[in-house]
Formats: C-alpha cells, sequence, structure tokens
C-alpha cells in the first residue's frame, strides 16, 4: 500500500435518505492511497468482487460501495470464519503496526454464538470491512474499540445480515484518531430479527468523527434500538447519520434510535441526522437527539461537590474509557494494556 | 360562518370536491405560449412597465433558471413538469379593483363560492385576491389604512411611493440563486401582494390574500413581501386552490417577510392546491432582535410540493416558531417542514409538525436547525409526529440538525405510527361509524394545528381532512 498516488473514494458513509446539499451532512469523500492502476473510486467495485465471499456478495458494504471495495483490495489481513451451528467462538482482530487494513467475513450458523472484536491503535491509516451473516436463533456480539490517542485515520466498515430469531448486538468505542470514518449497515430480515447498537464516541483537538448507521427492518416483529452518546471538545467535528427503514412488510416491527451529544468546546461542530423511513403501518418508530452542555443548574450543582466544570467534562470522558474497557472482552483488554504499556 | 356558507360546505364534504374544484371558461382571456424564453421575460416586464432593474433582475433568473440543476439526490421527482408546457402568464385582462361588484362576474363567482367576499366582511382587515397571473381585486379596511398600513398588489406599490423600499427588499431574501425555481420566480414573476406595517401599529384583523389559479398547464408566480416595522404586529393569511385537470400546472411563488426589532408576524397557510399541482414555493423571514415570526401551514393539496419556510433569526432573542400539518393522500408526494437558522444570542424555536399519509401517499418531513456560532444560549425543541392510515402508504421524516455553538440546546422527538385498533374498537362502542371514528382520530391529531388557525379556516382545515379521510376504511 506504499504508494503516493490517491484515490478519493465518493459517496463514503452516505444516508440512504437524504437532504438538502448544502448542509454538507449526506455523506463525504477521502482520499486514500490508490491501488494498482485504479486510481477511479467507482473502478474499484469491479476489481474487488472477487474477493468478496459468495455468500455475501449480496450485502452492502457499510461505509459504501467504493470505500467497502476499496478496503476489500487494500487488505492485508483476511479472514473467513464459519462458526458451527451450536458453538461459540471469538475473533479477535487488531490492526496496529503491522496489520492496517482487514477484510473480515463471518458467518455466525443457526444458534451459534459469535463475539467479534476489532481494535484500532493505527498511527497512520487503517480499515477494516467486517460483514457478518447471524443465522436462524444465532447471536453476535461486534466490538470495535479506535482507542484514545491514536493520531491516525481509521474507516470502519460493518455489515449484517440478521436471520430469524437471531440477535445483533453492536459496541462502537470511537474514543480517538485524528479522521474517523465508521458506516454500519444492518439488515433485519428475518422475523423476530433483533439489533441492540451502542455507539460512545469522543472527540477532542481537532478530531474528525464521521459515522454511519443504517438498520433496515424487513422481517415481521423486528425490534432495533440505536443509542449514541458522545461528548466533543475543543474543536472536534462530527456528523452522524442514523437511519432507521421500516419497510413495507414489517409488521409488528419497533425502531428506536437516541442521541445524546454533550458540546463541551467553543469551537465544536456537531451535525446529526437521524431519519426514521416508514412504508408500514403496524409498526412504531421513534428518535430523540438531545444536544447541548451542562445547564446553569447542573454545574451549580456540581460545583457545590467541588466539581469544576473542566473536571465535570473529564469525568465524562473519562468515563466512556471506563465503559470500553470493561466492556470488552479478556483478550481485547489484556491487548489494550499492552499497547498502553508500549505507548 | 354563516348558515349558507356552512352548507355549501357539507355538500361538498359529502358530495364531492366541488367547492375548490370547478373550472371557468378562459375564452378571451390573454395567454402567453407556453414555455420559457428571453422574449416572454421582456415581455412579461413591458407589460407591468416596470423599472429597468426589475427587468434585469428577471433575465438575471432566467440565465440562473438555465444554468441550475434539480438535486438528483433528494425530494421527490418533477419529472412529470415540462416548462415547455407551461404558460407563465395568463390573465383575464380585468382591472384590479377594490369592490367586489366591480369585478368581473366569472371571477367574482369564484372568489364567493370560495368563501372570500365574505369572510373579508365578517373577519378580515383587507384582502387581496389573484385569478392566475393577476391580482384581480384589493381593498382594505379604512381604519386599518387610517393607522398607516399599506396593504396593495406588489406590482402597484412598485409604481408608487414605496417602490424604492421593495427596491431594497425584493428577492433579497430569497435570491434567485437560492435554488432553480426562486430562479424561474425572480424571471416570471406576477402578481402578489404587499404589506408594509409602520412601527408600534397593532392590526386588529388579519390580512388575507387568495390566490386562485383557474387556467390549465399555467403557472403561478405571485410575489408576497411584507415588512413589519419595529414593535408592530399582524397576522397574515394566505390561501389557494386549483380546479384539477390532466396536465400539470405549477406554483412557484415567493414570500418574503421582514419582522424588525420587537415586531411579531403570523402567517398563516392552508394550501390546497388541485392534486395535478407541482407546488415548488419558497418562504423566508429575517427577524431581528426580539422579534417573532410564527408559522402556520397547512398543506392538504398538490401533487408535488416542495414546502420548507425558513426562519432567519439575525436579532438577540428573535423567536419563530412553526406549525405545519401536512396530509398526503392518493397521488401525492408532499415533502414539506422547515429550516431555522440561528445566528444571534438567546434566540429560541419551536417546531412542531404532524403528519398523515394515506391511499399511497407520500409525505416527507424535512427539516434543518442551524446554530452558528454567535447564537450562544440558543434554544431550540424539534416534535414531529406522523400518522400512517394503511399500509400503501409513506412517511418519512428526515430532521438534520448542525450546531456549531456549545451553550445552545437542542432537543428533537419524532415518533411514526398508526391508529391503534382499541381506540377505534372504544369509540365504535359507543355507536360511532368506523369512518367517522378515524376522522376523528384523524381531526384529534390535526387540533393542536388547527387551534392555531381562526375559527373559519379551521373549519375549512377540519372539512379537508373530513373530505381526504372519505373512504378510509379497508
Amino acid at each position: 500500500m506504499k504508494t503516493d498516488a490517491m484515490t478519493t473514494l465518493e459517496h463514503v458513509n452516505a444516508a440512504p435518505a437524504q437532504t438538502w446539499n448544502w448542509l454538507r451532512i449526506n455523506e463525504r469523500t477521502v482520499e486514500v492511497p490508490a491501488i494498482a492502476n485504479i486510481s477511479n473510486g467507482a473502478d474499484l467495485q469491479k476489481y474487488a468482487s472477487e474477493k468478496i465471499v459468495p455468500e455475501f456478495r449480496d450485502l452492502l458494504s457499510g461505509a459504501g460501495a467504493q470505500a467497502g471495495a476499496w478496503i476489500d483490495l487494500a487488505a492485508d489481513t483476511v479472514k473467513e470464519v464459519r462458526i458451527a451451528a451450536g458453538t461459540s467462538q471469538e475473533v479477535l482482530l487488531c490492526l496496529g503496526e503491522n496489520e492496517h487494513v482487514a477484510r473480515v467475513f463471518v458467518q455466525v450458523e443457526a444458534g451459534a454464538s459469535a463475539h467479534i472484536c476489532v481494535l484500532c491503535f493505527g498511527q497512520n491509516l487503517s480499515a477494516h470491512n467486517v460483514r457478518v451473516l447471524v443465522e436462524e436463533g444465532a447471536v453476535c456480539h461486534y466490538d470495535m474499540l479506535i482507542a484514545k490517542n491514536v493520531t491516525g485515520r481509521h474507516l470502519e466498515s460493518f455489515s449484517a445480515r440478521v436471520e430469524k430469531d437471531a440477535r445483533l448486538q453492536m459496541h462502537q468505542y470511537v474514543l480517538g484518531s485524528t479522521l474517523s470514518l465508521s458506516g454500519t449497515y444492518v439488515e433485519l430480515v428475518g422475523d423476530n430479527a433483533q439489533l441492540e447498537q451502542v455507539i460512545r464516541y469522543m472527540g477532542e483537538g481537532k478530531d474528525e468523527l464521521d459515522m454511519t448507521s443504517t438498520c433496515i427492518h424487513y422481517g415481521k416483529n423486528t425490534k432495533s434500538e440505536i443509542v449514541a452518546t458522545g461528548v466533543l471538545d475543543d474543536e472536534a467535528k462530527k456528523v452522524l447519520r442514523a437511519t432507521i427503514d421500516l419497510s413495507r412488510g414489517c409488521k409488528g416491527a419497533e425502531g428506536s434510535e437516541n442521541e445524546t451529544v454533550v458540546c463541551a468546546g467553543k469551537g465544536v461542530i456537531n451535525k446529526t441526522l437521524p431519519v426514521i423511513l416508514c412504508s408500514e403501518d403496524d409498526v412504531a418508530g421513534n428518535h430523540g437527539a438531545t444536544i447541548g452542555s451542562f445547564s446553569p443548574e447542573q454545574l451549580f450543582y456540581l460545583a457545590t461537590r467541588g466539581i469544576s466544570p473542566d473536571e465535570a467534562i473529564d469525568l465524562l470522558k473519562e468515563s466512556l474509557l471506563e465503559e470500553a474497557q470493561a466492556h470488552l472482552p479478556k483478550e481485547a483488554q489484556d491487548y489494550i494494556e499492552k499497547w498502553s504499556e508500549r505507548g | 360562518m354563516s348558515e349558507k356558507r356552512a352548507k355549501k360546505r357539507t355538500e361538498v364534504a359529502d358530495i364531492d370536491r366541488s367547492l375548490y374544484d370547478f373550472k371557468k371558461s378562459e375564452e378571451g382571456y390573454e395567454r402567453f405560449d407556453d414555455g420559457l424564453s428571453a422574449d416572454i421575460v421582456r415581455e412579461i416586464s413591458a407589460k407591468k412597465d416596470e423599472p429597468p432593474w426589475m427587468l434585469d433582475l428577471r433575465l438575471h433568473s432566467l440565465e440562473l433558471y438555465e444554468q441550475m440543476k434539480m438535486p438528483s439526490n433528494w425530494g421527490p421527482s418533477i419529472a412529470g413538469l415540462d416548462m415547455k408546457n407551461i404558460s407563465t402568464y395568463v390573465t383575464s385582462g380585468s382591472a384590479q379593483v377594490d369592490s367586489w361588484e366591480e369585478v368581473p362576474e366569472d371571477i367574482k363567482d369564484t372568489f364567493e363560492r370560495l368563501g372570500i367576499p365574505e369572510a373579508e366582511r365578517e373577519s378580515l382587515a383587507g384582502v387581496g385576491a389573484q385569478y392566475d397571473s393577476e391580482l384581480v381585486y384589493h381593498n382594505m379596511r379604512e381604519e386599518v389604512a387610517e393607522l398607516g398600513v399599506v396593504y396593495s398588489g406588489i406590482e402597484e406599490a412598485l409604481h408608487g411611493p414605496y417602490a424604492p423600499l421593495i427596491k431594497e427588499h425584493f428577492m433579497k431574501l430569497v435570491p434567485p440563486t437560492d435554488h432553480k425555481f426562486a430562479a424561474l420566480h425572480g424571471a416570471v414573476w406576477s402578481g402578489g401582494s404587499f404589506v408594509y406595517v409602520p412601527a408600534g401599529v397593532d392590526v386588529p384583523f388579519p390580512l388575507q390574500s387568495y390566490f386562485r389559479l383557474n387556467a390549465a398547464g399555467a403557472g403561478q408566480f405571485e410575489h408576497t413581501l411584507i415588512i413589519v416595522e419595529p414593535g408592530a404586529n399582524v397576522h397574515f393569511i394566505e390561501g389557494c386552490s386549483a380546479p384539477k385537470y390532466n396536465v400539470a400546472n405549477l406554483h412557484a411563488g415567493c414570500v418574503e417577510l421582514y419582522v424588525a426589532k420587537g415586531a411579531r408576524l403570523r402567517y398563516s397557510t392552508i394550501e390546497n392546491w388541485s392534486k395535478n399541482m407541482y407546488n415548488l414555493n419558497t418562504k423566508r423571514a429575517r427577524v431581528e432582535a426580539d422579534g417573532v415570526i410564527e408559522w402556520i401551514s397547512g398543506s392538504f393539496g398538490s401533487h408535488v410540493g416542495y414546502l420548507y419556510p425558513s426562519s432567519l433569526l439575525m436579532g438577540e432573542r428573535a423567536r419563530c416558531e412553526f406549525t405545519g400539518i401536512t396530509f398526503a393522500g392518493a397521488g401525492q408526494n408532499l415533502d414539506t417542514g422547515c429550516k431555522v437558522h440561528m445566528a444571534a444570542p438567546d434566540t429560541r424555536a419551536s417546531v412542531s409538525t404532524k403528519s398523515i399519509s394515506k391511499s399511497g401517499g407520500i409525505s416527507t418531513f424535512r427539516s434543518s436547525v442551524v446554530v452558528t456560532p454567535k447564537a450562544e444560549n440558543a434554544r431550540t425543541t424539534v416534535s414531529c409526529q406522523s400518522l400512517m392510515l394503511d399500509d400503501e402508504s409513506v412517511s418519512d421524516t428526515i430532521p438534520a440538525m448542525d450546531v456549531r455553538n456549545a451553550t445552545a440546546q437542542i432537543g428533537h422527538e419524532a415518533t411514526i405510527g398508526r391508529i391503534s385498533d382499541d381506540t377505534i374498537f372504544y369509540l365504535m362502542s359507543r355507536g360511532i361509524a368506523e369512518e367517522e371514528a378515524r376522522a376523528m382520530v384523524v381531526n384529534g391529531f390535526a387540533e393542536p394545528i388547527s387551534k392555531e388557525l381562526p375559527l373559519e379556516y379551521a373549519v375549512e382545515m377540519t372539512n379537508l381532512i373530513k373530505l381526504e379521510m372519505e373512504g378510509a376504511i379497508g
């Protein structure tokens, strides 16, 4: 991947339903090193198709077609994992100094259980494209951490198809990185399929966070819940596009999304696009967003306990780090500890 | 409301949409060729004996229109609208008058059936009535005129003492560069109203403009300019309707509202265009310190609608309240909502919308809330509720927020759902027929909007919902 030539990837993290272009919120472009002779982002898709395991070919990439294709082609790490019916397995992927770009396919067979964990420590450019098939009655946990104080850029693409009675639980911690791009796409195709997605983020300095989360309900009585919480300090910029699509036929489905953002720095830019698309009447969809900072009353209360506004923000950030640390599997925690000691 | 008028409305509710859907002959009317050209633009300008700056603006707008494209990544399709088949100027040729007696018989009959003269007598401070491309009637109560309030046709005002004021404000809030149909409006605008409310004047009754597009395959491009000086207060009501044709009609009006320090303007609209109409209207208000803009917006008609009244809160403590309802039925794709731009400290905005989708109708709520770095302690709440009446329809919610000040507090909530079977069962167990029960629930859903309207218009809105709800079972 060592090359000076660059390729521009377009439609990265695109929201499925878009709005006024002057808001510059719909999608973005990103510059990445060119691969071989392919200088055009659109051409990447032609060459990438052969890299995809056949069962996953009709599953979209979470961060967009061009971004997904670039990761597939640039990958220096490839994992193809099949978790047999009724069994359980952990899949750990650490994108540090040696592994920069990874292409991962995980098939969680009926009744099986998977725990996929992706850790990103790259000081340059790292990326991963994870595709998951969660078959009938299976459970899949997906955890992703972009560690604090990472100075590089990271591109995450995650997509999953969730079958009948299956469940996908996602925890994404975007706690650092100069530029974090995170795109997820989940199809709830089977009846009673469920998605629980927790996004925690923190932006400091001039960090730039760009996140898209899309969940499409196809099956009856499917459920999705997307909860995002974050702190933005200094001059951090953040975009979150969260879409719940209640498509025709998903009777009894329920989808909800909620975001709470604490804006702490005077130069922060926070953009939020919480979308609900609905083509079915027998459903319930709701979204909420709260954007702001501590109220004078809250600050007064904290002050009476000896906590200054800056310390309050630090406590919030600390809580995000501790939650990430506590949530990740043991093997991942050990890895983070080693990485921290080394750094 | 008189019995006669109530009876007419009841008949319409029971039978058909004839209150709005009746056509008048165009015999003897002047109609410009379909399509758009510099010659047509010059002809419109010459007809109105405009100052040179206006012709320049028109021709510049035409150039922009030809260069600009519609966005390809959002919004309903307007593929069925071909400007080559739209006449941009149609007039009966009758001069604007200030007495209903002098209005030509067939046009007068139109407005009488719509209840405009009667409403004027009963509850309005002034009325303007536009028929196709030209105003045919404009009048204001003497006592309101004595307060110094100006309410006239904008073209008439362009030739009077307010001409410099109009030049200073015309298409400054909505420049022709804003979007393709703002450019089209700049090129071919015709008719519309000018309102000037002097400082400290409280206009006791609402002013109303009613726009009727009778001609098939025509466009209506009226321009409304309202200037409310410091401390003044006025309520302006806008109504519109058209008979249904099987060819496309176009409405690309423009509304520019200037609300000065401490002034208040309420702008109410009940839009009931026919379902062959492409409604690509632009409305924008600029609000200075301590000023208030209140939007009440009901969208019931049109085949395709793009409508997002926007509020620029430029002065400290400026406020905006937006209350809207959209009802999308069969064959309708209505993309509605609002924009709020907060650019000063302590500004406040409250947005509350409802949308109803039925019989394959598509309703999209689209909004933007932008908080600039200057908007210290800005506060906004956005609430959006959508009701799906069947599984053929679509209801989308696309709100965007861009916050660039850490002291701002923004709250947003939205829900989508349907009328629960339990509610209908409960009402039916009390002897209410299913269709009526559903209409009751929908009217209850819309009640927060209708209560903001004057009684006459609230009744009209309720009747429109009733009309739309006919045959809603199944």
